[in-house]
């Protein structure tokens, strides 16, 4: 029945199992990353044991959880729908059929599965060996969890789709890209837990969707918000997916027609 | 969509299409830019104008024009890519901008260079992902590619990635890729530009074959002309956004050629072309110690009296005779010594 929706997740999910090396090196890449922050943090918590309401254990956990998931929120289908939009191949992909958007939903979806099988998981493991972090999860907070992560990666491809629409209107890629993912790095909470920023700067993050990508996620999975905070989440990000699937059609449109009236 | 004669069923239909592209103008320095950015000013280019014609099931189409002439346009819109200015297009009773998708199911397009593949994936993946795009019944799609794999010879191209193929080894997996799901309307876009005669001559030897097979109507824009003369049932030539001729070949070729070649083979190595004098109606080409090469009208003068004339003075050995070639004539039209209308 969804038969050409399931073709383009598996078909995305292969693709990327040829790049080898490039996988690999992702993981590795994260790890050292990673790694580095993690001695820093040790250094600083030396003469404490709480930051925030944060002791160290807690800390190294939140950093291999934002790391490895982090790579799904920032490395998304932007960079392939630029390539395609600069190149001009976008033509023959108007041609499939099926809806330009649906098509690149599924992108996103075969995308995130294979992040997550081939990057995420191992990621998450080395570290985890490394150094040495104990596991313990409330049922029903990994059931909070696993909700709260399909809202995000729903957003996250509406992020990544505007994104690459306006490559229509720039025709060039890689700077939006950096922006984006410098954005996401350091609004999503991946570089440091919210608690860490300034108070003003906390009250614009709680008004904007980045939080939700990383932050809200892994503190409803170590169990440090309230049921009341986890409502605010699923609200907040309610409210961002119909915000930007109306903003993403807006812009979906204008962009399609600047192809179809004058000429790319 | 019958047309009044009753069995011929017209499946493509364009009338008065118009596209018209804004062009800014303005210097290309600093001050240039400024002063657009204020009161820009647009010139109009009509890249195509007031075009009509329509195009029977299965048959195969040659569009042809100079580069710029506004093909490649047309196709556009004809495909739904572009949205034309003004006019009408119906692919199947489909107005192929209006409801894309569903348009998307009945044509198939090659672009050039532009690939529908899947760049990193292995051929016979990047097959199987357009078989369930295009929701193709399993056992039509397997007997339908195997065809095309014994047709367009993909057997050992079948594992590698789409990247690691050669220009001719993509261009016909890209082929095969478009028919796979029994398109009713077929565009090529310059599909044989830079490839090899072999390869050329395969991808012909395929279009007739898959027009016969399935009774796809395509359309074809080349610079080649000999995809032209083996392939095309009827060419539409386009010049200035403008169509200005639309029939067969064997007739564009009878009504505006103008003149026919013959070469004369003769046995004496002198000349005796100073001295003798030459009917008005013939131009001498060539003259050497072989042959002579003579341009003529054919309907000022016969063939039979340009022999006869000779042979009072040479032994003739040999006769060849040549007509214009199709791609000469061309040339002509598009440098505008000929008017077509």
């Amino acid at each position: 029945m969804f038969r050409n929706y399931l073709a383009i997740i598996r078909a995305e999910f292969y693709r990327g199992l040829n790049y080898k090396i490039d996988n690999l090196l992702s993981i590795v890449n994260r790890i050292i990353e990673v790694s580095v922050l993690i001695f820093i943090w040790k250094a600083i918590y030396e003469n404490q044991t709480t930051i925030q309401g944060m002791d160290l254990t807690t800390l190294i956990l939140y950093y291999a959880l934002a790391y490895s998931l982090g790579h799904i929120v920032q490395w998304g289908i932007d960079e392939n729908m630029g390539f395609n939009i600069t190149t001009g191949r976008v033509n023959m992909e108007l041609l499939y059929p099926i809806s330009y958007m649906k098509y690149y939903f599924c992108y996103k979806i075969g995308h995130v599965l294979r992040q997550l099988f081939v990057i995420v998981l191992p990621t998450l493991l080395v570290l985890i060996l490394l150094f040495q972090i104990p596991l313990s999860f409330e049922i029903s907070r990994i059931f909070l969890f696993l909700i709260i992560m399909l809202f995000t990666i729903i957003i996250s491809f509406f992020i990544e789709f505007i994104f690459g629409l306006i490559v229509f209107y720039t025709t060039s890629s890689w700077g939006l890209q950096i922006l984006k993912s410098a954005l996401i790095t350091i609004l999503s909470g991946a570089l440091a837990p919210l608690e860490f920023f300034p108070i003003w700067a906390q009250k614009i993050m709680n008004l904007l969707p980045f939080q939700d990508l990383v932050y809200s996620p892994i503190m409803t999975l170590l169990g440090m918000n309230s049921s009341h905070e986890i409502i605010t989440i699923l609200l907040r990000q309610s409210v961002w997916m119909i915000l930007l699937f109306v903003i993403t059609k807006l812009l979906f449109n204008k962009a399609i027609k600047k192809v179809t009236i004058y000429g790319g | 969509m019958y047309d009044n004669y009753g069995d011929v069923m017209r499946i493509i239909e364009v009338k008065n299409l118009c596209k018209e592209y804004k062009i800014a103008e303005h210097n290309s320095n600093l001050k240039g830019y400024i002063k657009h950015l204020f009161s820009p000013k647009y010139r109009t280019l009509k890249a195509v104008n007031e075009i009509s014609f329509s195009i029977e099931e299965g048959e195969i189409v040659g569009y042809l024009g100079e580069n710029g002439a506004g093909k490649s346009t047309t196709i556009k819109m004809l495909t739904g890519l572009l949205t034309p200015t003004s006019g009408e297009v119906r692919v199947n009773g489909i107005i192929p901008y209006k409801q894309r998708v569903e348009n998307n199911y009945q044509i198939g397009a090659v672009f050039g260079q532009k690939t529908q593949l899947w760049w990193d994936l292995p051929v016979i993946e990047s097959f199987r992902l357009i078989g369930d795009l295009y929701k193709i019944p399993k056992e039509k799609f397997k007997e339908n590619l195997e065809w095309m794999i014994q047709e367009l010879e993909l057997q050992d191209l079948l594992q590698k990635q789409v990247r690691n193929l050669s220009l001719g080894q993509k261009m016909k997996c890209e082929i095969a890729a478009t028919f796979l799901h029994q398109p009713k309307v077929v565009y090529l876009d310059e599909p044989t530009i830079g490839l090899d005669v072999l390869v050329k001559e395969n991808i012909r030897r395929f279009i007739k074959n898959v027009n016969q097979k399935f009774h796809t109507t395509v359309i074809l824009t080349t610079h080649d002309i000999k995809d032209v003369e083996e392939l095309c049932d009827r060419i539409l030539l386009i010049d200035q956004g403008k169509l200005i001729y639309d029939g067969n070949i064997t007739s564009f070729r009878l009504k505006y050629s103008s003149h026919d070649y013959v070469t004369i083979y003769k046995k004496e190595n002198h000349s005796f072309l100073q001295e003798i004098e030459i009917p008005k109606e013939i131009e001498i080409l060539e003259e050497n110690k072989n042959y002579i090469k003579v341009k003529y009208r054919p309907d000022e003068i016969q063939i039979i009296e340009i022999i006869e004339f000779f042979n009072q003075f040479y032994t003739i050995e040999n006769i060849e005779t040549n007509e214009e070639k199709f791609e000469e004539l061309l040339k002509e039209v598009y440098r505008g010594h000929i008017h077509v209308s």
